[in-house]
Parts: structure tokens; C-alpha cells; sequence
């Protein structure tokens, strides 16, 4: 047998172990390259690990195909058939079983694969696989699969095409259509990525064109790690749209995943880290983008970098977001002091913050201007302060949309009702709930006395630490510890469920920690939970419900 | 009168002997875990599979059944049964329904009918079992079919979660993901209906979680069947139970135990009330 001079050790044909080995190189190839075929689900997709799926089904056939004991091409293909099938898992197991199903029907006989009997193959995995589907779409794995096969037509009328030729020519076509799935599906377009099931079947073709070329199938690492998109669009959904979303690759980093994690965390939030020691893809929200990338910079080589403005993406978001996502349409306005308690009332689906408490009472034109800064028609305010209540219910009267005040008096009882906010309910039925929540939660704040006094019967002397419930001092202590088990004993703790602890701005976490345990070790049935509130002159904000 | 078999899923979860009494089929999901492969129902108990998940790092995945289990089954059912009922957990949440349409239409010849029920655990089995009573009433498959499309539209399932963080890993929060983000802790209750998974509220303990999960039930308007289900929460039952049959007097209750595929996307410690509204 003359060989065609151009490619000296190319076959011409496929015979039945050749074919057994390009199986099992597909199957390997697509377990190496899972994790990243994966990571282009574009959106929380049922059941949507598109390269895991498709590396389960493959891997069945492989092992079908190697198992069956016959030496003709077209019986290990038909036995492929069968084990994909049965090895079938999710939408594009499916899909790619039936790839492979329409390739053994249209080889059926013969003993071994020319390049007309692969281009006959391709054809008919092509129109299987547009059969399986009950709408085809293009942009998927159907487009690739087509466009291949008909370029194996092609390829199949030149003279003396050796099977090398026959899969670079195939595989280019493929390339090509993997790559033009992003702008014939939106969705693909607006995330940027490619379909996950063209790119695995362009794997199965890739591993197919390496086989015939005698090269073996290794992880060679060149794949960047993804984050997943679904967990970064859900990332972003919530987000109260201060900072920047940040991302880029860095290389060869001298620090391990868990450091880098560490440091994006301590200036961001939202961090993700995935990949290896060699490549990581990083994504941080935070303020500073400048900090997460010189951080980096310093410890590899940092490329693909990608920062995103998510105020400006929040607030485009938010013109069309009310409603249109079968959600409440109804947004909440929240009066709030210092940067803890707004990220708090932010963290919590408050649509806006007006600033202001205690010390600085918001105008009426401040809650109308927050008020009109959001896309609902619906809203609820919450004052979150006596002095406040009468502003909120001016704004209220003030605008054209419809507005109820839930007359929360404390900090406490307005995150107590914005947390009650049901999502199902119309706004009545919302201000009702939030109401009742407000009252059930009782507030406390542990300050220190600024000068000798006296009320409701206690002598307080300047330097003392208060417990007030709701407004009113009801303990007197030396330590703010004291003053606050003193003022929660008064708050009927036998019928509460959760102490919630605010620490301020001169507190430290692990203060908020001792006054947890102490609650504990008095009040056993009670829940605790200490978070960052951030407010000046109360050292302990603590909500009761 | 055409003899009816009844297939469903293992997310489909049966109050006592329902499902052996009534001889309806059962084709399994499987979580795939590091290198280890479970099949729903069949392999781990629930509650052996949240031990397993206080010690592994990793997090497991699920899968839809193959397609070839389903062709297997229905080939199965059609040699004794004239027709089969296929109905299956809500398409927006797995792809099992789409597995078992296409494994139906290659090996069906027009003898099974697929029915997405929206749904899962109790409200599955509900529709499973109102299929198999039917095609004992000698029924018409498309009668069948069209009685289950009235009972999705009116089927509710109501969920506490300990944490969302699972069914946010394994893609499933939906809407639900308007509660992600918070930096207090609460408890997660969620409704699934029609295959859309959708935010109800944020109660803060277990306690007020329960009483909000029954006051949310009991404000439906009339209520024709009623059941609870948990996943490793055994603890709460009684009260749960309790607590309902008060707000929602004279209508029985079905008690079920989720399996490891909801066990997986809806983590430790969950429980369900499930409700089917009057028309």
C-alpha cells in the first residue's frame, strides 16, 4: 500500500481498534476538559453540568466499544451506540447519544471507516441529533454537529484526503461553529461564552482528528479555569451595587488558593477563586479593584483583567427590574445611620437607603428623593426612628406613587420588618406583616451616661453604662455586659427565640462575642447572632424577637 | 378499557405503602460524589447521606436517570400495560422530564404519555398515585393526562431550608435568589409551584419558620389534600403535624421522607408542608 507522500504515516482508513482507541481518547478528552465545558452554563441550567454529562455518556460508549469483541468497525460502533445510551445523562447526554446512535447507523457494514464512510457518519449523527430534539436551535451542539458533517462531505469528494486531512478539515469547520455559537444565541451573546454542548462535541471531534494523528490525550493545562457563570450571575443579583465586580487570571501565583481567597475577602466581597496552582481565575466585588490587582500582581502574572462598574450596572438593572422578574413590585426605603446598618438594609433587599438616625433626622425631600430613585410604584418606608415617623409619613403624601410607612421606631424593629417583607404578598397584606414583626421585636441599646442623673427611679452616675428597652432605661450597671443582661432580663427573654447584637463603631467583635456567650449561659433556649452595626454612642444595638 | 401503567421518579416521595399498593413504578436519579455513584431511594438513606456530607469537602451533584433506564422501563410496563403514565419532576428543575419525553417518543409508538408535573416530593407522588387510581377507574389515558394538568396548576410546595447555599451550588434557587446576600441568618422558606422556585420570607428561628410555613398554608382558601415531608429533620415532625391539623382542620395528612437527590440541592434539616388547592 502506497502512503500519499504529503503525510507519510496518515491512514487511510479506521479500522475497528482504531476506532475502540478514539473512543476511549474522546471520553478521556472530555474528562480532562469537564470542569471548563461546565463552567459555560450560562445560566442556573436544571441538571446543567454540560461537560460532566457529556463525559459520563462518552465514557459509556468508550467502554461499550471496548468491550465488544468484534474486529469490524461497524459492530464496535454499533455497540458505542448502545452504551451511550444507556450511559446517557441530561440534555446533552442525550444529544450526544444520539450523535453517536446516527454515526453507527450510517456506518452500518462496513468493516472500516474510509473518509467516506466518516463523512456518511457525521452526516448521520448530524440528522439524529436534529431528530432527538424536539425544537432544534442553532447555536448549540446541533450547528456544530451539521456544519461538520457537511464539510465531511466535502472533504469526503477530494481525491486521495488521507483520514488526517479528513479531521483538520473537519475540525476547522467545527472550531469555526463553536466559536459563532456565541452570537446566534442572546443569551451566549450577553455572557460572552461559547455553548457548552457544541464545545463538547467539538472535544469528541478534536479527540477523533488526535487519534488519527497518533497523539496521546493529556491534560496539557492550557484550559483557563472559569468561574462558573451561574454562580456568578447569582453572585451579582442581590448585590446593593456599591464597588466594582473584578476579575482576571493570574499565573504561576506564589500564593496558594486559600491566601488569595483570604486577602480578596479581607477588601471585597463575593469572591470566588477556581483553577490551579498554575492558572487562577479570581472574582472579587470590592471598592478598590486597584488593590485586588496590584495584590496580585506582585504574587504572578496577571492577565484577562476585567472590572465592571455594578452601580451603574444595578442601577440599568433596576429601571426595567421591578416586577419583571415575577418578583414583589413592591421595593422597601429604609432610614438608616453609618455604614453597617445600610449594609445590613442593603443585604436585605432594601431597594434604598436614606441617611439619618438618631443624630441627624433626614428631610422630607431626602425620603422623596430615595423614593423616586427606584423603579417601584409600590413602596414601604421605614424610619426606623420616633423623630423621623412624621417625615416619612410627609414624603408618603408627597409623591404621586403608593406609599405606606411602617412606623418602625428602632433599628432593631425595622430590620425585624424588612425581614418579614413577603415576597408573594400585595402591599397590604406586607405593611400588616412588617407591622406586627416591628412590634414583636423589642429593641435594646447599651450606652454610657454622659452626666449624673436620675430616671425611672435609678440613680445614674456620669460614666455608668444604660440598658434602655424600647426608649426607656431600665438598667444601670458598671460594665456594658451588665447593662445589657440587666435590660434583656426585662425584655420577658423566656418568650423570645433570637438576640440579635449590633456592635457600634467603639465595639469590637469580640465584645459582641462575650455578650453572646453570657446571653447563652443565662438563657439557654435563646438563639444569638452578632453582627457589625457600626452606629456611633450605642457600643450594643440589640434586637429581641 | 386500556390497561394503565404508572411510572415516576425518585424525587417523588409516597405517604405509607402507596406506591407498592398501587404498583407504580419507580426509576431513580443518582448523585454522583467523587468517585462514587448513589442511586435515589436505592443506595443511602437520607440521613446516612448527610453524615456522609458532614465529612467529605466535596459537594455533590445530580443527575437525571440515563435515557436508556427509561427506554428499559417503559419496554418493560408496555409488555403488560396498553398504556403508560409518565410523571415526572418539574422540567425547570432537572432533566428527567426531558430524558423520559425523548426515551418515550423512540420506544413509545404513542402508548406513554409524559406529564411535567412542576413538582416534586409529596405533590409528585400525589399525581402519580391520582394516575394510578384513575387507570384503575378504567379511564382514557388523555382523561388521565388532562385531570394531572388540573392538579399542577393547583399544587403547592412549601419549603424550609436550613441555608440556601445548596440549592444556589446546584442551580436550582431560581427567584428565590432575591434572598441571597443577607448578613443575618434566617431560615429560608420557599415555594415551588409549577416548576418555578420563588421567595416567600425570611423568618429567623426554626420556631417562627414553622409557624410561618402554617399560616402561609393556611391562608390558601380551601385546601383539598395536605401533606409534610422532611429530609433528616425527624425532630420537628410532631409539631409540624400538630401544627397544621389545627390550621387546616378535617383534611387528611400524608407524611413523606425526601431522598438524597432533594437532599442534596435543598441541604440538611429541610421540611416541606405540601398542599393541593380546591378548584
Amino acid at each position: 500500500m502506497s502512503l500519499p507522500p504529503e503525510s507519510p504515516y496518515a491512514p487511510l482508513e479506521i479500522t475497528a481498534d482504531a476506532l475502540r482507541a478514539a473512543l476511549e481518547a474522546a471520553a478521556t478528552w472530555l474528562e480532562l476538559q469537564a470542569a471548563s465545558v461546565n463552567a459555560l452554563n450560562v445560566f442556573p441550567v436544571p441538571d446543567g453540568d454540560t461537560g460532566t454529562n457529556m463525559s459520563m455518556t462518552m465514557r459509556a460508549a468508550a467502554e461499550a466499544a471496548a468491550v465488544e469483541p468484534s474486529s469490524e468497525a461497524h459492530a464496535v460502533a454499533r455497540a458505542a451506540a448502545r452504551g451511550a445510551l444507556m450511559g446517557a445523562r441530561g440534555n446533552s447526554g442525550v444529544i450526544l447519544s444520539q450523535l453517536v446512535r446516527g454515526f453507527a447507523e450510517a456506518v452500518a457494514g462496513h468493516r472500516s471507516l474510509g473518509v467516506r464512510e466518516l463523512a456518511d457518519g457525521l452526516e448521520g449523527a448530524a440528522q439524529a441529533g436534529y431528530r432527538a430534539v424536539g425544537t432544534p436551535v442553532e447555536g448549540t451542539i446541533l450547528t456544530v454537529a451539521r456544519r461538520a458533517g457537511e464539510e465531511a462531505r466535502a472533504a469526503a469528494g477530494v481525491e486521495g484526503l488521507d483520514v488526517v486531512q479528513f479531521w483538520e478539515r473537519v475540525l476547522r469547520v467545527a472550531d469555526r461553529a463553536v466559536v459563532e455559537t456565541t452570537s446566534q444565541l442572546p443569551v451566549l451573546q450577553s455572557a460572552g461564552v461559547v455553548d457548552a454542548g457544541a464545545q463538547g462535541y467539538r472535544l469528541v471531534l478534536e479527540a477523533f482528528s488526535k487519534t488519527a494523528r497518533g497523539e496521546g490525550i493529556e491534560g496539557d493545562g492550557t484550559a483557563a479555569p472559569v468561574a462558573s457563570q451561574a454562580l456568578v450571575a447569582a453572585q451579582h443579583v442581590e448585590e446593593g451595587g456599591l464597588g466594582f465586580c473584578t476579575e482576571f487570571l493570574v499565573q504561576q501565583a506564589a500564593a496558594d488558593e486559600e491566601t488569595i481567597r483570604a486577602f480578596m475577602a479581607s477588601i471585597g466581597d463575593s469572591v470566588i477563586v477556581v483553577g490551579d496552582d498554575d492558572l487562577r481565575r479570581v472574582h472579587v466585588h470590592t471598592l478598590r479593584p486597584g488593590q485586588a490587582l496590584d495584590w496580585a500582581i506582585e504574587r504572578g502574572t496577571v492577565s484577562r483583567i476585567k472590572i465592571e462598574n455594578m452601580q451603574l450596572q444595578h442601577e440599568a438593572g433596576k429601571a426595567t427590574a421591578p416586577g419583571s422578574a415575577g418578583l414583589s413590585s413592591i421595593g422597601v426605603v429604609a432610614v438608616s445611620p453609618g455604614p453597617g446598618f445600610r449594609a445590613l438594609f442593603t443585604s436585605m433587599g432594601a431597594a434604598a437607603i436614606v441617611g439619618g438616625g438618631q443624630t441627624m433626622n433626614p428631610s422630607v425631600q431626602d425620603i422623596l428623593t430615595a423614593i423616586s430613585s427606584v423603579g417601584y410604584q409600590e413602596l414601604v418606608v421605614l424610619p426606623n426612628n420616633r423623630n423621623i415617623l412624621l417625615a416619612a409619613q410627609q414624603a408618603a403624601e408627597q409623591t404621586p406613587r403608593t406609599v405606606r410607612v411602617v412606623p418602625t421606631r428602632s433599628l432593631p424593629s425595622g430590620i425585624a420588618a424588612l425581614l418579614a417583607f413577603n415576597y408573594q404578598e400585595d402591599l397590604d397584606d406586607n405593611v400588616r406583616l412588617m407591622e406586627e414583626a416591628a412590634g414583636r421585636a423589642a429593641s435594646i441599646e447599651v450606652t454610657v451616661a454622659e452626666r449624673d442623673s436620675e430616671a425611672n427611679g435609678l440613680r445614674i452616675k456620669q460614666g455608668q453604662a444604660l440598658g434602655l428597652l424600647d426608649d426607656e432605661i431600665v438598667a444601670v450597671a458598671e460594665t456594658l455586659m451588665d447593662a445589657a443582661l440587666g435590660a434583656l432580663a426585662r425584655a420577658e427573654p423566656d418568650a423570645r427565640e433570637i438576640v440579635t447584637i449590633y456592635w457600634g463603631s467603639g465595639t469590637t467583635r469580640e465584645q459582641a462575642r462575650e455578650l453572646c456567650e453570657a446571653i447563652q449561659a443565662a438563657y439557654g433556649h435563646l438563639e444569638t447572632e452578632a453582627v457589625e452595626g457600626g452606629q456611633p454612642h450605642y457600643p450594643f444595638i440589640i434586637s429581641v424577637e | 378499557m386500556p390497561r394503565i401503567g404508572v411510572v415516576t421518579d425518585s424525587t417523588a416521595d409516597f405517604p405509607g405503602d402507596a406506591q407498592a399498593r398501587l404498583g407504580i413504578e419507580m426509576v431513580p436519579l443518582t448523585v454522583i460524589w467523587d468517585r462514587d455513584t448513589f442511586r435515589d431511594k436505592l443506595d443511602l438513606s437520607i440521613a446516612e447521606f448527610y453524615r456522609l456530607m458532614k465529612q467529605r469537602s466535596t459537594l455533590p451533584t445530580t443527575s437525571a436517570p440515563a435515557a436508556g433506564l427509561f427506554e428499559e422501563t417503559y419496554e418493560r410496563m408496555l409488555g403488560e400495560a396498553d398504556h403508560v403514565i409518565a410523571v415526572m419532576l418539574a422540567s425547570k428543575l432537572s432533566a428527567t422530564y426531558e430524558v423520559a419525553r425523548s426515551a418515550a417518543e423512540r420506544v413509545g409508538k404513542g402508548r406513554i404519555s409524559v406529564v411535567d408535573s412542576g413538582q416534586t416530593t409529596i405533590c409528585l407522588g400525589w399525581l402519580a398515585m391520582r394516575a394510578a387510581e384513575l387507570g384503575t377507574e378504567d379511564a382514557e389515558p388523555t382523561a388521565i393526562v388532562r385531570e394531572l394538568e388540573s392538579w399542577v396548576s393547583r399544587l403547592r410546595l412549601y419549603a424550609v431550608l436550613d441555608t440556601l447555599t445548596n440549592l444556589q451550588r446546584g442551580g436550582r434557587i431560581g427567584r428565590a435568589q432575591a434572598l441571597i446576600g443577607s448578613l443575618l441568618n434566617f431560615k429560608p422558606l420557599i415555594l415551588v409551584k409549577e416548576g418555578d422556585v420563588l421567595p416567600i420570607e425570611r423568618p429567623r428561628s426554626r420556631a417562627s419558620a414553622m409557624r410561618r410555613i402554617v399560616d402561609v398554608v393556611a391562608s390558601q382558601g380551601r385546601i383539598e389534600k395536605i401533606g409534610v415531608a422532611e429530609g433528616d429533620a425527624p425532630e420537628i415532625m410532631s409539631d409540624l403535624v400538630r401544627m397544621v391539623g389545627e390550621r387546616v382542620p378535617g383534611v387528611p395528612l400524608d407524611r413523606g421522607e425526601i431522598g438524597i437527590v432533594l437532599g442534596t440541592h435543598a441541604g440538611p434539616g429541610v421540611f416541606g408542608v405540601a398542599a393541593l388547592l380546591a378548584e
